[in-house]
């Protein structure tokens, strides 16, 4: 039990990495789910509970500074109670859904102690060596592998009766009410978008996107290509208004010169 | 003249672009969001994922011009990370082409362009390349085929992957390219422009599809009942999503954005109290 809890909590923390940077994502519940189940020897089963779970999370994005519930955490735990428990699909997708909200709040609470890590890095700037900057982002990397690890280690290790006891132990309406909070959290990283991109006279494009999403009920891409033509257009009239500029400016130095 | 002009405001370190040091930025972009946190979010990887470019370009620099490069880089910054490079390539190009004195239009640009690129590769890879790419995988995977989970890796990351690796490229050559016009401001006021438009009705649409709130709540009245969320969707579908983004765009405009994490703690307090009594 404990090499397969340090292989599934060193597989949790190269997927905390990979949502930090590589990309790869092995992060998503198909991946991370699929490999959990190799390690554990059951990779069908691995691959039926990431799967079932990557469709159900398949909307659930970060947007600007906006965490989803953990869908790493959740996906790697939820398979671990699924198989170690025999229980199969229903059981993991019991469990992911609460360790991705728990797993949440520790990501949460990292992210907001790293920035001690950027004010470290400013105070060595003086010193012009950005090696020794960088090594501040570097070493966020070892607390970030760390976030998901630790969990992940202690669900495989513990068992899962100690998690279905927590969880037991939970009252729903904190598990509802973190569901509830999940679905309006994207609402502050949308705004954190919106701080950077709305500017004057720009509101009404914003309308418009809500209203092709809301009224008509268009999907991201049929909005995103309404979007290109007012792009478009917009270019086109910022354009045609920068060689009036420009004409009007000449003339005037004609006139200028005539007088 | 163009030319005349440029050659002037290069600065006095020898620098080639070369391809060693698009690996070294493509390397170093793999660590991007590791020191993501609430208060810079990107600041630090975007630091480090210019390090390759700064560290050459400043070499000889005296130590108080490069503390100043630093913290040019650990400002604020967030955007979406597939597409981040396009944006890191032409900062490498301001960076190589703009004078010391002028640097700080470097982080106008920067600020300016990261909100849109943000919006944009949020609907284009997360909100329509994934779940096209991980729907069909999945739907492989839970009966059990392996071949599903290869499929959306392999897929998926060819693009992902792919557009990180010529993005620095593409973003430095181009950003050339309209510094070498004589024309770079105007052509990046373009690009903002429109990419802000695209941005805002991919945030518009966002608002809609992914923040949700209802209200469950039911009263008897006579023979049927009057479920509160019907009277609410009469005024406008999705009133309460835009009430609450509405909300927090006010707070976090006001505070400058320092309030993020209250505003994330006090929904999470918020809906567990509300859920309690039923109300959401």
């Amino acid at each position: 039990m404990l090499v397969q809890a340090l292989l599934v909590a060193l597989w949790a923390g190269l997927c905390s990495l990979d949502d930090g940077g590589i990309q790869l994502q092995i992060r998503k519940p198909l991946l991370a789910g699929t490999v959990t189940g190799l390690l554990l020897g059951d990779l069908e089963q691995g691959l039926i509970i990431g799967g079932t779970l990557e469709l159900m999370w398949l909307g659930v994005n970060s947007v600007g500074a906006y965490n989803p519930p953990d869908i790493t955490g959740g996906a790697i735990i939820g398979t671990v109670a699924g198989i170690t428990s025999g229980g199969g699909v229903s059981v993991g997708v019991a469990f992911a859904v609460p360790a991705a909200t728990l797993i949440l709040q520790l990501v949460v609470l990292l992210q907001t102690y790293l920035s001690v890590h950027i004010h470290r890095a400013e105070a060595v700037a003086k010193t012009g060596d950005f090696d020794k900057v960088n090594r501040w982002h570097l070493l966020s990397g070892v607390f970030l592998f760390l976030v998901r690890a630790v969990p992940c280690f202690i669900a495989v290790f513990l068992g899962n009766t100690v998690l279905q006891d927590f969880i037991d132990w939970l009252p729903t309406f904190i598990t509802d009410g973190l569901t509830v909070a999940s679905g309006m959290i994207p609402a502050v990283g949308i705004s954190m978008l919106l701080t950077m991109m709305l500017k004057k006279n720009m509101w009404m494009y914003l309308v418009a996107g809500f209203v092709c999403a809301a009224y008509l009920g268009l999907p991201i891409l049929g909005v995103s290509l309404v979007g290109l033509v007012f792009a478009g257009i917009h270019d086109y009239n910022f354009v045609q208004n920068k060689r009036i500029e420009e004409s009007i400016n000449s003339m005037e130095v004609e006139g200028g010169i005539d007088l | 003249m163009t030319t005349a002009q440029n050659n002037q405001s290069v600065p006095s370190t020898e620098f080639q672009m070369t391809n060693k040091i698009y690996r070294e930025m493509f390397i170093h972009h793999l660590t991007y969001q590791w020191s993501w946190n609430y208060e810079r979010q990107q600041a630090a990887g975007c630091l480090y994922t210019m390090t390759p470019v700064l560290k050459r370009l400043y070499k000889d620099a005296p130590a108080e011009v490069k503390e100043k490069t630093v913290k040019r880089y650990l400002e604020f910054f967030n955007t979406h990370a597939t597409l981040a490079p396009l944006l890191f390539g032409l900062l490498a190009a301001l960076e190589v082409s703009t004078p010391e004195e002028e640097k700080d239009s470097i982080t106008s640009i920067k600020t300016g362009l990261m909100g849109p690129i943000a919006g944009l590769g949020d609907g284009l890879f997360w909100f329509t390349i994934w779940p096209i790419c991980a729907s069909i995988g999945a739907s492989m995977a839970v009966t059990g085929n392996v071949f599903g989970a290869i499929f959306t890796f392999v897929v998926f990351n060819i693009i992902n992957q792919g557009v990180k690796w010529f993005g620095f490229r593409v973003g430095y050559t181009k950003g050339m390219d309209i510094i070498n016009s004589g024309k770079s401001d105007e052509i990046i006021q373009r690009i903002s422009g429109a990419a802000t438009v695209l941005g805002l009705f991919v945030a518009g649409c966002l608002v809609s599809t992914t923040v949700s709130l209802t209200i469950p709540l039911e009263f008897a009245s006579g023979e049927g009942t009057i479920v509160i969320q019907d009277l609410v969707d009469q005024i406008m579908p999705k009133l309460l999503s835009v009430l609450l983004t509405a909300f927090c765009y006010w707070r976090l405009k006001k505070t400058n954005g320092k309030e993020t994490v209250l505003l994330i703690f006090g929904i999470m307090i918020v809906s567990i109290v509300l859920t309690y009594f039923g109300i959401l």
